[in-house]
């Protein structure tokens, strides 16, 4: 086993020991270009949810009429479509900060996870198969998610999304090249 | 992964094709080679074999058990009540599984070929399954009494993909399984080192310890008995364990099942008994009686109690009388049952996670329960023991100073010393932890009952409290974890403690977890993933780790898992 070997450099380890062992420059972060894609898909979960918030108020106001009732859900669904647009705007940035990724001689390793926090990491040669997915607002973006499916029970496939689509096929065929030898589990 | 090989010499007795073969990707539907005229793989016809031919019934059987029930319902009110449209109606449902059981009969054959089990089955639809030799992970078989009489058996072929066996052979003669078996097992494809196949193409230096070099000078023949498990720990492991429990409400669902209709049971004898007992026709003293029925009672719960005990003896001796180990060269051969035998091949390298059991009972008497995970196959808990006998009930029972010797045969380069080992507890303020998680259950617990009853209503939780503070404590104490030079080990359980070893060329994938909780306490959750978790009934998930621990233990674990190229195939 390589004791040397930079990552394991206890150097690197932040006074707090909150931080994760690896030097942060050796972590990717995922495209910018996903902050503008996850605002403009939460955008538009929030805005269909406007809409049919609207659509429930107005057939109750015509039925019922105009009561304390329907002012009090008014207010209610207002302040949580408020909430759900302004976090449609920060939400992005902030989990922005908080997930990136790294390829490595021994294998991928992805953070993510703003209050639940996961580091999930695949040694080198466990990947099964891995596919790049693209749905059709990401691909006007220029993104794709890289699902990387291993022999495991729990973490039998891991999604790194937000890539952008180039760097996710890269990181496929790198991941695919790095499978060595034709061992099942 | 196309490559150019020597045919791998043919074991004389098999039926063998010229061609080298390419397939060796596993399932392929149809080989590339060999493509007869009409696109078919020409497979020699006269070496395909047909099934035994009492497969007939065996299938026909294994088909209508689905819905033997209503049918049997239906032949037998359309008997008694003499309605012969149901009779002839519930006949009539017997003959789509009739017809194709005999379909699949005529249509099924297989034989082995290049080193691939190849089999073929359908008319129209006609399917043809290639597994490799090497890709099979386990053959196992069950005879039960019926098969035993007629000298065949059912045989499951399992690949590490999937949740089901590979291929279902239902069923075989005993010479042709045997034939086929050591045909699988002693096919040089099977032993991944004598396979260019296998061996790692990367620039890895080929790694020079004690398993990398196994099959070759281990000849296939000779077998060594590894554990023969005695009677006597079988009744242990059946008074220790809760088997009777699942028996006795299984006949409970039943009883009460059939209690609705005709056959109402009666409970009037019991009355007659109290009767009696208190000596007069009428119940008269109903102090008397009150005794009477309070010593009734507590004779029906010890009876209940000692029935359950016993019929969990009964299931232990019945499933594993007659339990063998045996080493066979690179495999592990175990045979067992009663009335219905069965019998299993592991291959010793497709072994992913060890997982050795003691439940409080048994570690009194001294015994302890092996469990093991191999890919392939039902990767569920699968609780029954005609099917997971390689796994769920690896060995069911074993007794203690006999662990370490078996749990070294498991695999060459490992050596065993649970006593010796050295430990890691988990955070030292786990139990602080857990302590002010139990104090909240308590206090939740009061809060509930207040409302309920608001004089006595807080009793329950204060009086829990002693129970959930000493549990907390214990359970901070029970986690334990290490990690070896090939192995990571934890160990978890208060009750049932449960040891778990995997190896590092057998990791999948490993995770850190943290909740905010966790971040507050600087904990974290480390996970080891292997291929087919679950049989053993232990997750390596291991909590309440400190923080910089569990991060430098997943960079150790990361380099070892991918420094190590996984040896085995």
């Amino acid at each position: 086993m390589t004791t040397d070997h930079p990552t394991t450099d206890a150097a690197t380890l932040s006074e707090t020991g909150r931080e994760s062992v690896n030097p942060p420059e050796l972590f990717k972060k995922l495209a910018p270009a996903n902050i503008r894609y996850e605002q403009l898909s939460r955008a538009i979960t929030a805005t269909t949810l406007t809409v049919v918030a609207t659509i429930a108020l107005l057939i109750w106001w015509l039925n019922n009429g105009f009561d304390t009732a329907w002012l009090l859900l008014l207010a209610a669904a207002s302040i949580l479509l408020v909430f759900l647009f302004v976090m449609a705007w920060r939400w992005p940035t902030i989990s922005y900060r908080h997930n990136s990724w790294k390829l490595d001689e021994e294998g991928l390793e992805i953070h993510k996870g703003v209050f639940w926090k996961h580091q999930i990491s695949v040694p080198l040669g466990r990947v099964q198969h891995a596919d790049v997915s693209q749905g059709p607002i990401q691909r006007s973006f220029g993104l794709g998610t890289l699902i990387i499916h291993t022999a495991g029970t729990q973490n039998s496939s891991v999604v790194l999304s937000g890539l952008s689509q180039t760097t996710a096929t890269e990181l496929r065929d790198q991941i695919i090249s790095q499978k060595r030898g034709d061992y099942v589990v | 992964m196309s490559f150019e090989q020597e045919p791998t010499e043919p074991n004389s007795q098999l039926p063998h094709v010229v061609d080298p073969g390419n397939g060796q990707t596993p399932n392929v539907s149809a080989p590339e080679n060999q493509l007869g005229e009409d696109g078919e793989p020409m497979l020699p016809p006269n070496q395909m074999s047909f099934l035994h031919p009492t497969s007939l019934i065996f299938d026909f059987l294994a088909h209508i058990k689905t819905y033997i029930l209503p049918v049997a319902i239906g032949l037998f009110y359309g008997a008694t009540e003499g309605q012969g449209f149901l009779l002839v109606f519930s006949a009539l449902l017997v003959i789509p599984t009739l017809l194709h059981s005999i379909f699949s009969y005529f249509t099924l054959r297989y034989c082995i070929s290049d080193n691939q089990l190849i089999v073929r089955e359908g008319i129209l639809n006609r399917n043809i399954r290639t597994v490799p030799l090497a890709r099979i992970q386990n053959i196992d078989s069950v005879q039960n009494p019926l098969h035993r009489l007629l000298k065949v058996a059912e045989v499951k072929i399992e690949t590490a993909s999937g949740t089901k066996p590979e291929a279902v052979l239902r069923v075989l003669s005993v010479e042709k399984m045997n034939s086929l078996r050591s045909a699988v097992f002693e096919s040089p494809a099977h032993f991944p080192e004598g396979n260019p196949l296998n061996t790692p193409t990367g620039d890895f230096p080929a790694i020079e310890d004690g398993h990398s070099q196994p099959a070759a000078n281990v000849t296939p023949n000779s077998s060594e008995d590894l554990l023969k498990i005695p009677l006597a720990w079988l009744f242990k492991a059946g008074l220790a364990s809760n088997r009777g429990l699942v028996l006795v409400s299984i006949s409970l669902g039943l009883f009460f099942q059939f209690t609705n209709n005709k056959f109402k049971f009666s409970f009037n004898w019991l009355e007659e008994l109290v009767r009696n007992s208190s000596g007069t026709s009428e119940i008269g003293d109903p102090l008397q009686s009150s005794w009477v029925f309070i010593g009734l009672s507590l004779t029906a719960i010890i009876f209940v109690l000692g029935l359950i005990r016993l019929l969990g003896v009964g299931w232990y001796v019945i499933r594993f009388h007659g339990y063998q180990l045996q080493r066979n060269g690179n495999d592990l051969r175990i045979s067992c049952g009663l009335w219905t035998k069965v019998s299993a091949s592991i291959p010793i390298q497709r072994i992913q996670f060890i997982s050795i059991h003691r439940s409080l009972l048994m570690r009194w008497w001294g015994l302890a329960a092996i469990r093991i995970e191999t890919a392939g196959g039902d990767s569920s808990q699968n609780e029954n023991a005609t099917e997971s006998i390689s796994k769920r009930w690896f060995i069911p029972v074993i007794a203690e100073d006999h662990v370490t010797a078996i749990i070294q045969s498991l695999r060459p380069d490992l050596i065993w010393e649970e006593a010796s080992l050295e430990f890691k507890s988990v955070s030292p303020r786990t139990t602080n932890r857990l302590i002010r998680i139990a104090c909240v259950q308590a206090v939740v617990l009061c809060l509930i009952g207040l409302p309920v009853s608001p004089t006595w209503g807080w009793i329950p939780g204060i009086a829990l409290l002693p129970i959930l503070l000493a549990h907390a404590v214990k359970k901070g104490k029970s986690m334990q974890y290490a990690r070896r030079s090939n192995e990571v080990v934890y160990r978890s359980g208060i009750f049932n403690r449960k040891t778990s070893i995997t190896f590092f060329d057998k990791i999948q994938t490993l995770c850190i977890s943290q909740s905010p909780f966790d971040r507050r306490w600087g904990m974290a959750t480390l996970c080891v993933d292997t291929a087919a978790a679950g049989p053993a009934g232990h997750r390596m998930q291991i909590a309440y780790l400190e923080e910089q621990f569990a991060n430098t233990e997943l960079k150790h674990l990361r380099i070892s898992a991918a420094g190590r190229e996984p040896i085995f195939g």
